[in-house]
C-alpha cells in the first residue's frame, strides 16, 4: 500500500476510535446520571427505614439522616447529574462524576451506621467507573473514600466503621483493598482500549479497502467510457471530416447535389453523435434515477411495426427480420419512447450481431394484461462469463471482435424494463444465437 | 490509371473516400465488407487496398490475412483505415502484412499521402496523426 494511502488509513482508524470512545464515555455518562437519581432515592429510602425520627421523650421529629440523605445527597448528586446531561464526553464531567460518586458511598456507608456491606458500594461504583475504560476516574473516587475513611476514621469511626473506636490500619486496610481493585480495573480497561483501537484500525483498513475496489470499478468504467468513446466518436468524425474538406477541396468540382450530399452527411452524423450522447446521458440518468417514464395507452402492435421497420434499415439485404404479433390486442400502458429504447436495441443488436444471411424474429404478445417480446437471432451468442456483466454500462461481449457498439444498449434497455416493473431474460448458445425475453410490468392508472 | 480498392462497411465513409479518390483522378473500387473486397482484389488486382479493420463477419485483420495468403493478391500494399489509435492495434496490423496504418478520423492530405507513399514503394506505415512511420 503506497504511504499516503498508509496514513489515511491510520488517520481514519484514529477518527473512527476517538468517536467510538466519545460515544462510550456519553454512554457511561448517562448511565451515571440515571444511577445518581437512583442512589439519592436509595439513600433517603435507608435513611427513612433505618432512622426515620428523632425522639426526645414523645415528641419527635426527621432524624438529621433523613435531611442528610435528601440535601446532601441530592447536592452530591446534582452536579455530577447535570454534567453528564450537559456536557457528557468531556473528561471533566467524568471526574466530577468519579467524585460524586466515591461522596455517595460515604453517605450511603453513614446513613446505615457504616455496615460493612455498604463498603462494597465503593467497589461496585469502581467496577462501574471502568464502563468509561479510561483509569483516570479512578484517583479521584480512590482518593475520596481513602480521605473519608481517614478523617472520619479518626473523629468519627462510628459512621464509618460502625464502632466507636478503630484501629488507624483500618484505613490502610479499606485503601488498600481499593488499590487492589483498581490495578485490575486498569488492565481491564487498558485492554479494552486496546480492542476498540484494534477494532478501528481493521474497520479503517476494511474501508480502505472497499474504497479500492470502488476506485478500481470506476477506473475500469472510465477506461470502458473512453475506449467507447474513442472508436464510437471516431466513425462519425471522420465522415464529418472528410465532408468538409472534400467541399472545401473540391467544391469546384462538384454538382449541387453532391454538395448538398456532403451536406446532409454531415447532418446525418452530427445526429449520430448526437444519439450517442443520448445513450452516455440516458444511462447517467437512469443510473440517477432521474429517467422520464410516462406511460400511456398505446396500440402495442402498431408501435411494434415501427420499430421492427426501423431495426429493418440497419440489416444487411439478405438478412430477413420476422415480426409477429396477434391482431387486436388491447391498448396497453407502456411508456412508448423507452418501448422504443428496448425493442430497438434488441432488434439493432441481434441483427448486428447475426450473419448476413441469418434470421432475426420478433414476437410480440401481450400476457394477463403485460406486454411481452421475444427476440431471437442466430447471431455470435453471449459467452457464459459475460452474461453476469451483459447489462452494465460500456461492457461488450468478450467475442464481439471488431463489430462497432457502445456497449449502452442493453444497459438502457434493462433500466428501461425495470422502470417499467418489468424483468428481462436472456437465453444464448455461443455461436448458435440468443434469445431475449422482456416482460413489461403494466403500471398502475395508467391502463388502456 | 492508377486502382484504388476501398473496403470499408461504413455507406458514409466509403462514399466520401470513392468521390475523394475520384476528384484525384484514381480509378476507386468499393467493397463494402471482407469477402467482397477480397474477391475484387483478385479480380482487379488493384495497385493500393484501403481496408477498414472493424467491419461486421470479416475485420480487416482476417481480410488482410486472406489477400496475404493468396498468390494473386499477396503483393498488393494494403493501408489500414481504422479508428483503433493503440499501438498493439497498429502492430498487430503491421504483423499481418499490412504495409501502412491510418488513423480516423484522417484529413484528404493524409489519406492521399498514405496512398502515395504505398504507390512510390515506400515501406512506411503512415498516420494523419503525424506520428513517425512505421516499418511494416
Amino acid at each position: 500500500m503506497d504511504p499516503e494511502l498508509t496514513q489515511a488509513t491510520e488517520r481514519r482508524a484514529l477518527a473512527l476510535f476517538r468517536a467510538d470512545q466519545q460515544r462510550l464515555h456519553q454512554h457511561t455518562d448517562h448511565l451515571f446520571a440515571g444511577l445518581m437519581v437512583l442512589q439519592w432515592l436509595a439513600g433517603i429510602a435507608a435513611a427513612f427505614w433505618i432512622s426515620p425520627r428523632a425522639w426526645a421523650g414523645t415528641v419527635s421529629w426527621p432524624h438529621l439522616h433523613v435531611w442528610a440523605a435528601v440535601y446532601l445527597g441530592g447536592t452530591i448528586s446534582l452536579l455530577p447529574i447535570v454534567l453528564a446531561l450537559v456536557r457528557p464526553g468531556r473528561l471533566s464531567t467524568r471526574l466530577v462524576i468519579a467524585v460524586g460518586q466515591g461522596l455517595t458511598s460515604a453517605l450511603l456507608i453513614h446513613l446505615t451506621g457504616g455496615r460493612i456491606e455498604t463498603h462494597f458500594h465503593v467497589f461496585g461504583s469502581i467496577a462501574f467507573l471502568s464502563f468509561y475504560r479510561d483509569w483516570r476516574v479512578l484517583v479521584p473516587v480512590t482518593l475520596v473514600v481513602s480521605a473519608d475513611h481517614l478523617v472520619r476514621g479518626i473523629y468519627w469511626p462510628e459512621s464509618v466503621y460502625g464502632v466507636l473506636s478503630a484501629s488507624g490500619w483500618r484505613w490502610f486496610e479499606h485503601t488498600g483493598w481499593m488499590l487492589f481493585e483498581d490495578v485490575f480495573v486498569i488492565a481491564s480497561c487498558r485492554r479494552g482500549v486496546r480492542e476498540m483501537r484494534s477494532i478501528a484500525t481493521r474497520q479503517a483498513e476494511l474501508e480502505t479497502a472497499n474504497a479500492l475496489v470502488e476506485r478500481g470499478k470506476l477506473a475500469e468504467l472510465r477506461s470502458r467510457f473512453v475506449s467507447m468513446a474513442s472508436h464510437e466518436f471516431r466513425t462519425p468524425l471522420t465522415t464529418i471530416l472528410a465532408a468538409c474538406q472534400s467541399l472545401v477541396r473540391y467544391i469546384d468540382h462538384m454538382t449541387a447535389e453532391q454538395r448538398r450530399d456532403r451536406l446532409a452527411k454531415i447532418e446525418t452524423e452530427v445526429q449520430h453523435m448526437t444519439g450517442l450522447l443520448d445513450d452516455v446521458l440516458t444511462i447517467g440518468k437512469a443510473d440517477a434515477g432521474k429517467l422520464d417514464f410516462e406511460p400511456a395507452a398505446v396500440d402495442l402492435k402498431r408501435l411494434c411495426e415501427e420499430i421492427v421497420a426501423e431495426a429493418q434499415t440497419t440489416a444487411a439485404a439478405t438478412q430477413r427480420l420476422l415480426f409477429a404479433c396477434a391482431d387486436g390486442l388491447a391498448p396497453v400502458a407502456v411508456d412508448p419512447k423507452l418501448v422504443r429504447r428496448i425493442l430497438g436495441n434488441l432488434l439493432t443488436n441481434a441483427v448486428k450481431y447475426s450473419p448476413v444471411d441469418a434470421t432475426v424474429s420478433c414476437q410480440v404478445a401481450v400476457q394477463d394484461g403485460q406486454p411481452v417480446f421475444e427476440v431471437r437471432d442466430q447471431g455470435i451468442g453471449i459467452p457464459t462469463e459475460d452474461r453476469a456483466r451483459l447489462f452494465e454500462p460500456f461492457h461488450r461481449g468478450t467475442n464481439v471482435g471488431k463489430i462497432p457498439g457502445s456497449g449502452l444498449g442493453l444497459a438502457i434497455t434493462k433500466k428501461a424494463v425495470e422502470i417499467h416493473g418489468g424483468t428481462i431474460a436472456v437465453e444464448s448458445s455461443v455461436g448458435k444465437g440468443t434469445t431475449f425475453v422482456v416482460r413489461l410490468g403494466c403500471p398502475e392508472g395508467a391502463r388502456g | 490509371m492508377t486502382t484504388i480498392l476501398v473496403i470499408e462497411d461504413n455507406d458514409a465513409i466509403r462514399e466520401e473516400m470513392e468521390q475523394i479518390l475520384g476528384f484525384e483522378g484514381f480509378t476507386v473500387l468499393a467493397a463494402d465488407n471482407g469477402r467482397t473486397g477480397i474477391s475484387l482484389a483478385q479480380t482487379h488486382r488493384p495497385d493500393v487496398i484501403l481496408c477498414d479493420i472493424m467491419m461486421p463477419h470479416l475485420d480487416g485483420y482476417g481480410t488482410l490475412t486472406a489477400l496475404r495468403g493468396n498468390g494473386a493478391t499477396a503483393t498488393i500494399p494494403v493501408v489500414l483505415v481504422s479508428a483503433c489509435r493503440e499501438e498493439a492495434d497498429v502492430q498487430h496490423g503491421l504483423a499481418l502484412g499490412a504495409n501502412g496504418y491510418l488513423t480516423k478520423p484522417f484529413t484528404v492530405d493524409g489519406l492521399l499521402a498514405a496512398i502515395q507513399e504505398q504507390l512510390a514503394g515506400g515501406p512506411a506505415a503512415s498516420s494523419s496523426t503525424g506520428k513517425a512511420p512505421q516499418t511494416a
